[in-house]
């Protein structure tokens, strides 16, 4: 960013005598307006934006000034944007004088800022909100005290640029309607109860019965051994088979949550029926242990994947909880040794997890009956619908249906709707209650249809708010929402019943509460997803053969990190300027190893020091933003440049030409991309953009689509004869080393850097760029809308606010929560 | 008992003939052998002390035996004592091309047999219900009647049930199974310590060998890797004692080989302790520290079992 352009823009729209909200459509004539603008235009602009010539599509002749136009709003706020940041004119042409330049950002950018001012204070910043179906399972979650799985029945929700918060992108379908009712009919079928209370029992077992139970022709595999002290250990066999299943267990009550216990030890197996000769070798080495769920009998395919390091010296205990669904059963399995050595390589051959014991408790009750059924029932009484069969199909019954109802539905809506209800309201879920119980249905039948229909009305789905400052309720839902991806909780509906919620410490307390609870993982996990991109962690899987080294416990440790990591930023509220670079890492074990950083043991992510020469530090050089900035073969500097571009400097980059071709990846090693894109961008029209995108995508080009560090690109052999390349952390050695790596560029204004150091020691020379693109994430993230031009000066106020302490991540959350742009629709 | 008719003699092998007095004196004879040194020390795992003198059967229960019971008491067989893995295994490889014990007729007047060259050797497919309903069967008197009480009382709690105070006949112990397969003191030839890794009396894993072989460290296992060793991959159990020198200390047959068998004891739940590996397993399994478990109610292709019983009183010395 020009910081002189800056200055003369905060200048000219907030200097004496001109009040930020002086202008606005009303007051000034658009013909007046222009005369401002056009001697730039005309000696600067006319030339490439005319009519004739519309140089990127744009003609300033035939641009009027229609700012209720959306798109003529935006085609003028590019041309601030562009003039403010210098991009426009382009460097080889005349240069205005920085006057002249702050004339016309002043002039126009008045008119921008009263023009959506005037919008804001018709409509508001955000459109009306749909819930997206995260937000709709949390809150299902929440409200009925379930965890059934909701979020597969639901559509996809569209995203704004990666949000999906953004009322804009959350459209609204019949298919959307026929979803939320089945996800409705489920979570209060979930929520009622209908059984007696199950008891909560506590067994110990072992694999001893699985093993009789799968060891016998034609399932004897040999997957199993003895260890010394004779417990069975299962033996990695190379393939999902039906190994580590644990045969003894099924769940009593399924779709409740068990604790698994076990104690376990990691152990080579030397000499098993099915040891080699290479396994005799193999020395005594920490295993990671990989614990989940399975179906059984059928596949050892597992879900809900948990990683554990196991001693070779001692046996170990270790614990996860579930929720189990019927046919599934806990599966562990022995993963990967722990290389201990310089270059040594992880194995799998002969490597086996000896289990003592495991011991399974559940199903964990918290209350009975569940938060969900009393919010729903109450406490009416239950009787079985057989008498013959007690504590089997109970109903809730009730001796005065209307009056339970209204009582019921007068408690349950304000939770559901998220304010207090109107009689009329429950006279009108009553009424739907009372034609259900008219058609036979039993009341508790008649009771969930209301249920149901206030689950998909627009009181529950949508975020209710009208233009101007929010009032307690709505704002009590925009936190809560920001914050748990929910509803609000009790205190924070008592807050703002007490009409307390707009005063600011009362705001920030809640805030301070709410991020308190282990529900705000929602909004690390959630927020993530939506700057970083990292929802999509699995949409490509890195080609086995050119990096066979990485594994699900690898990705797994990377997301951990990347959320470890923000958290330690909010937490201490460190400078934003973190995201960019860092002194610490957040690693265990599996990730100090992939990075190549000493001195790490065991599976638990710590805060790392790391070394003065490391080149890691910051969200850009995490395995996690590496690896979803990257396709599954190769890195492109073009991709990697417009995410850095978009999501940690927040000036993202004009859309592609949709006639240029993305670049094939030269697996074979014959030319780097650096020279197939020499090609492209030395043509005029395409330098313009890849002057701003290649610097960062080169800067990363040391790290390749795994994250790990590269001092040379990685090809397949185009022989068998070619010498392929031995690297630690692999069994399979399928390519060949390729060409040097050369991350060195220069920025957009000539200031040259080697390698990624020195590129992100540049960018820390403009701190405020790196909290202001954190600003907009969150603004983004918790008011469902992003940041529009007038919020502008609402947020340079708040970063002039937050500097003196170098814009600490939880001050940054803090005063966006606080300001309008938070607290008003 | 008498072996089936229809099963002609020619057919047998031979060393079935040469062990024709052994193992034919009479079908049901159980042979006995007498486990001495009361309150002994357990060794290094905890394992192996019994308070009492006992004795344990020297083999493992018969298929001859099992069907015996069965005639007795499973004419309609409401506990499912036999069951039809016992007729035709579920798949070929399962258990080797045979019949162990054949079910004829109807509920209520259902009859067993078993082919000749079956006749001694393990039963099979046998739960730990089953076990100590033939349990009961013994301690009763080997009539038609009660299978359900008697050695143990198997009306409620049916997994869990105890052995009953009085009861004639039990399944051992873990600690009875144990001592009987590894205990014998230094100063009767046992090892420093007392207690043997192997239930041949020795610290070296077992060959694997076929009926009749005179080695004294033999068993009936998966085997083959060793010179000289059979190579088991099928449930091709040898009959009861024919390893005339595999003995343990006080006698016993096969307790390493053969048929897994259980042990009174539970260990988590309903599941009750199984030792001693068997024909189509590995070596390891036949090893002291080895012990396996499964729900009293799961029947296993190669699990079976033997018995105990107080020992009489000793003879007075002379």
């Amino acid at each position: 960013m020009n910081r002189l352009h800056t200055l003369l823009w905060i200048a000219a729209l907030f200097g004496p005598g001109i009040p930020s909200d002086a202008a606005s459509p009303e007051t000034t004539a658009s013909g007046d307006f222009r005369k401002h603008l056009e001697p730039l235009l005309e000696a600067h602009c006319s030339d490439c934006h005319d009519a004739d010539r519309k140089k990127g599509g744009l003609n300033l002749d035939a641009l009027g000034w229609t700012p209720a136009d959306p798109e003529n709003f935006r085609t003028w706020v590019k041309v601030f944007d562009k003039v403010r940041s210098g991009e426009m004119p382009p460097r080889k042409k005349a240069r205005p004088q920085a006057e002249e330049t702050g004339s016309f950002l002043g002039s126009l950018g008045r008119e921008l800022h009263g023009a959506d001012t005037h919008r804001i204070s018709r409509e508001g910043r955000m459109v009306y909100r749909r819930l997206n179906r995260n937000e709709v399972e949390h809150t299902l979650h929440d409200l009925l005290g379930i965890q059934t799985p909701l979020q597969e029945l639901l559509p996809e929700d569209g995203k704004w640029s990666g949000f999906d918060t953004v009322g804009s992108a959350l459209d609204l379908s019949p298919v959307h309607m026929e979803r939320y009712l089945q996800a409705a009919d489920l979570a209060l079928k979930e929520a009622t109860v209908t059984t007696a209370r199950p008891e909560t029992v506590r067994i110990q077992t072992d694999y001893n019965e699985t093993w009789h139970n799968w060891n016998h022709p034609p399932f004897q595999l040999g997957s199993w051994v003895h260890s010394p002290e004779g417990c069975l250990a299962i033996r990695w066999n190379g393939i999902n088979g039906p190994h580590g299943e644990l045969g003894a267990w099924q769940p009593p009550v399924p779709d409740a949550r068990y604790r698994f216990r076990f104690r376990v030890k990691a152990m080579i197996d030397r000499t098993g029926p099915l040891a080699s000769a290479a396994d005799a070798k193999r020395p005594d080495r920490r295993i990671i242990l990989k614990a989940g769920l399975a179906d059984w009998p059928r596949s050892g395919l597992t879900s809900d994947h948990h990683y554990f390091e196991m001693s070779p010296v001692e046996f170990r205990e270790f614990e996860f909880q579930a929720r189990v669904p019927a046919g599934k059963t806990l599966w562990l399995s022995p993963y990967r040794t722990v290389p201990e050595l310089p270059n040594e390589r992880a194995m799998v051959g002969g490597i086996c997890a000896v289990v003592e014991w495991v011991e399974i408790e559940g199903p964990l009750i918290e209350e009975w009956p569940p938060r969900g059924h009393q919010v729903l029932y109450g406490d009416l009484p239950l009787k079985p619908a057989n008498p013959k069969l007690p504590g089997r199909d109970l109903r809730v019954v009730s001796e005065a249906p209307e009056t339970d109802a209204k009582r019921l539905l007068s408690n349950f809506l304000p939770k559901a709707f998220r304010r207090p209800v109107s009689d009329e309201e429950v006279l009108e879920y009553l009424g739907l209650f009372q034609a259900h119980l008219q058609k036979g249905r039993p009341f508790d039948d008649a009771l969930r249809a209301a249920y149901k229909m206030a689950f998909c009305s627009s009181n529950f789905l949508f975020l209710h708010a009208a233009p101007g400052p929010l009032d307690d309720y709505a704002l009590a839902s925009r936190l809560s929402y920001g914050l748990w991806s929910s509803a609000p909780d009790a205190p924070l509906l008592a807050a703002a019943e007490a009409k307390t919620l707009r005063n600011p410490e009362v705001l920030r307390q809640q805030a301070e509460r709410l991020l308190a609870s282990p529900k705000a993982e929602r909004f690390t996990r959630h927020l993530l997803e939506s700057w970083l991109n990292l929802r999509d962690i699995d949409f490509t899987q890195p080609d086995t053969k050119l990096y066979p080294e990485f594994e699900e416990y690898l990705q797994q440790s990377m997301m951990a990190e990347t959320t470890a990591f923000f958290d330690e930023l909010l937490q201490k509220n460190l400078p934003a300027h973190n995201l960019v670079h860092s002194e610490f890492a957040l690693l265990n074990e599996r990730l100090a190893e992939h990075y190549g950083i000493p001195g790490v043991t065991g599976d638990q992510l710590r805060k790392v020091a790391l070394p003065k020469d490391s080149p890691r530090g910051g969200l850009l050089t995490q395995g996690a933003v590496l690896k979803v900035s990257a396709n599954g073969t190769t890195t492109s500097p073009v991709v990697r440049g417009a995410y850095v571009l978009e999501r940690i400097l927040g000036t993202p980059p004009d859309p592609p030409p949709k006639d240029v071709a993305a670049l094939e990846p030269d697996i074979r090693g014959a030319t780097t991309v650096r020279q197939q894109l020499a090609k492209h961008r030395n043509q005029p029209a395409c330098a313009g953009c890849h002057a701003r995108l290649d610097p960062p995508g080169f800067a990363l080009e040391s790290f390749d689509v795994t994250g790990r560090w590269r001092s040379h690109y990685r090809a397949i052999p185009e022989s068998a004869r070619e010498k392929v390349v031995n690297i630690p952390g692999s069994d399979i050695r399928l390519y060949t080393q390729g060409l040097p790596v050369d991350p060195s560029y220069s920025l957009e204004d000539g200031t040259a850097f080697a390698n990624i150091t020195e590129f992100k020691a540049l960018l820390l020379r403009n701190p405020r760029q790196i909290a202001h693109c954190a600003v907009e994430k969150l603004v983004t993230h918790l008011t469902g809308a992003p940041l529009q031009f007038a919020d502008r000066q609402t947020v340079d106020e708040l970063l002039e606010k937050a500097a003196p302490e170098g814009y600490g991540l939880r001050t940054l959350l803090h005063s966006v929560l606080q300001s309008r742009l938070f607290t008003e629709k | 008992m008498a072996l089936a008719p229809h099963v002609p003699l020619v057919r047998l092998p031979l060393w079935l003939v040469a062990a024709w007095p052994l193992l034919t004196a009479d079908a049901f004879e159980i042979e006995w052998a007498r486990v001495p040194y009361p309150g002994n020390p357990p060794d290094k795992t905890g394992h192996g002390s019994v308070a009492a003198e006992f004795e344990i059967s020297k083999t493992e229960i018969t298929l001859g035996q099992y069907a015996e019971f069965l005639n007795a008491v499973a004419a309609k067989d409401p506990h499912g004592l036999w069951t039809p893995t016992m007729h035709t295994a579920p798949t070929a490889s399962m258990v080797r091309d045979r019949t162990l014990i054949q079910r004829t007729g109807n509920p209520g007047s259902y009859q067993y047999t078993v082919p000749a060259t079956e006749e001694r050797r393990p039963a099979s497919f046998i739960s730990f219900m089953d076990a100590m309903r033939f349990a009961n069967w013994i301690h009763n008197g080997m009539g038609s009647g009660d299978t359900e009480t008697g050695a143990y009382r198997i009306t409620e709690e049916k997994e869990l049930a105890v052995r009953q105070p009085g009861a004639r006949v039990w399944i051992p112990t873990e600690d009875e199974w144990y001592k009987a397969a590894y205990y014998q003191p230094e100063s009767e030839g046992g090892p420093a310590g007392g207690y043997w890794l192997y239930p041949t009396r020795s610290n070296e894993p077992p060959q694997a060998k076929g009926p009749g072989d005179p080695a004294q460290n033999a068993a009936s296992f998966g085997g083959g890797g060793r010179e000289g060793e059979l190579h088991h991959t099928s449930y091709d159990f040898v009959p009861v004692g024919s390893l005339p020198n595999a003995f343990g200390p006080w006698g016993t047959f096969d307790q390493g080989g053969n048929v897994w068998e259980w042990n009174e004891t539970i260990v988590f739940g309903t599941q009750r302790i199984m030792r001693g590996g068997s024909t189509p397993h590995s070596v390891d399994k036949l090893r002291s520290n080895v012990r396996s478990s499964a729900s009293a109610g799961r029947k296993y292709p190669d699990t079976g079992f033997r018995l105990a019983r107080p020992a009489p009183p000793a003879p007075p010395a002379p």
